[in-house]
């Protein structure tokens, strides 16, 4: 079957695309659109690579599970789990305009400061206000970077090309729970042949992610609630808020009753049963703790995966670059809960 | 797996639809004359086009291209262009 044919027929017309970019910068058959994928027209090969990395397409999860990360840390509601942690950036200009804590940010300056890594792909939102894929070379691209836009941008769009031009040996990359399991798919090769470079991946930071939304939805209701003040900053609350916080540039904050977001989440992420992005060396998401929402929200919580993501976690123990709170009693469970919940919602 | 498939040809302008049995290997390009040869359709000289599930399918590739494995039958649908004769 034709990978063009099958990607579209199996994933994209069933609406179980997330817009990930896995497909993309790879060949000129296949783009983005506001958001979503197009495939502009059909190529005649057979395993595309479009097809073997898409997060969407059938694949053994046990498998390449074992292949990457040690079986014995596997959890059966985290996935490869070797702690959790309730962390932010000791650096205030790094917490500054970053979505929480700032870790991800922390971790990856102080990655490509050491020379771990030399450059990363992360998203950025542009001037027109979408978000979009971008290759960081420097600490200063990565602060560029900051914050959620709870949109999926094709991100490993930038990843492929990034791999295909060779010119960065060890690149990270960040992203939701789809690109994290899409860039495990490249790195186990389907096809050696055409691996794209896949070993300059040097590192994968997850996401947490409950869902990504419509680009033009969340534009539109960005624009009803914040107007001409423009958007600083959103976030989600605990689910017992039930709100999305808009932050305007002139600081003002707006709450928007979930009930007027929940139609905007995109099918394809109803379908994901994985909240915080199992296939990573690392994975970060909001804090939780008892102190409540306001002292959570500056912090992250971090589940370290791989013996990698274990080093470099110590790594910035040592060089001070992150904070470490105590974590509540109880925590590990709660985030067990709310994986398995995401994963109950999914298969129902 | 079965080397043949139950195949669904539906016409533009026809209420009717052709049904037929053909191999996995069969060519697009083939298709036409299958369709003329049930007198579905009288020959275009162009050549018909078809569709599968929004594809426009390519001359010289195969049934087998197009469909996954295991399935029992495909759907395809006659390119409507004005001069399509009937």
């Amino acid at each position: 079957m034709f990978s063009t044919f099958a990607l579209d027929t199996q994933v994209i017309q069933k609406d179980l695309c997330t817009g990930c970019g896995a497909c993309q910068g790879l060949c000129p058959y296949w783009g983005t659109q506001d958001g979503r994928t197009v495939c502009f027209f059909d190529c005649e090969r057979t395993e595309g690579r479009c097809q073997s990395f898409c997060p969407r397409m059938p694949y053994d999860r046990e498998a390449l599970r074992n292949r990457f990360f040690d079986p014995a840390d596997y959890d059966e509601d985290l996935g490869p789990f070797k702690g959790l942690y309730l962390v932010r950036a000791k650096d205030p200009a790094v917490r500054e305009g970053a979505q929480h804590g700032g870790t991800v940010t922390a971790l990856l300056k102080l990655a490509i400061e050491e020379g771990l890594i030399d450059a990363a792909v992360l998203n950025r939102t542009n001037a027109a206000g979408d978000p979009e894929g971008f290759l960081a070379e420097s600490a200063e691209d990565l602060m560029a970077a900051r914050g959620s836009s709870f949109r999926i941008a094709p991100t490993l769009a930038t990843l492929n090309k990034a791999l295909a031009e060779d010119k960065y040996k060890k690149i990270a990359v960040t992203g939701t729970a789809c690109k994290a399991l899409a860039t495990y798919k490249m790195l186990a090769k389907p096809m050696p042949d055409r691996d794209n470079n896949a070993d300059n991946i040097a590192l994968v930071i997850g996401l947490f992610c409950g869902w990504g939304l419509d680009w033009d939805g969340l534009k539109a209701l960005a624009e009803k609630y914040a107007g001409a003040e423009g958007v600083a900053h959103m976030d989600i609350p605990p689910s017992k808020f039930h709100i999305l916080v808009i932050t305007t540039k002139a600081g003002r904050e707006i709450s928007v009753d979930l009930d007027e977001v929940n139609p905007l989440v995109r099918n394809a992420c109803k379908h994901c049963e994985d909240m915080t992005a199992e296939f990573a060396d690392i994975s970060v998401g909001s804090g939780r703790s008892a102190d409540g929402w306001e002292v959570d929200k500056g912090w992250n919580e971090l589940v370290v995966r791989s013996a990698k993501g274990a080093a470099l976690l110590e790594l910035a123990r040592e060089k001070g670059v992150l904070e470490f709170k105590v974590l509540p009693e109880g925590a590990v469970e709660k985030l067990k809960r709310a994986a398995a919940g995401k994963r109950n919602k999914a298969l129902k | 797996m079965k080397d043949t498939i139950r195949v669904i040809i539906r016409h533009p302008r026809k209420s009717e639809v052709l049904v037929t049995e053909l191999p996995l290997t069969t060519k697009v390009n083939q298709l036409q004359q299958i369709v003329v040869d049930a007198g579905y359709a009288r020959p275009y000289v162009m050549g018909f086009k078809f569709i599968i599930s929004k594809h426009l399918l390519t001359d010289g590739a195969a049934l087998a291209n197009y469909v996954p494995e295991g399935a029992e039958e495909v759907v395809i649908d006659i390119f409507d262009i004005p001069e399509t004769t009937i």
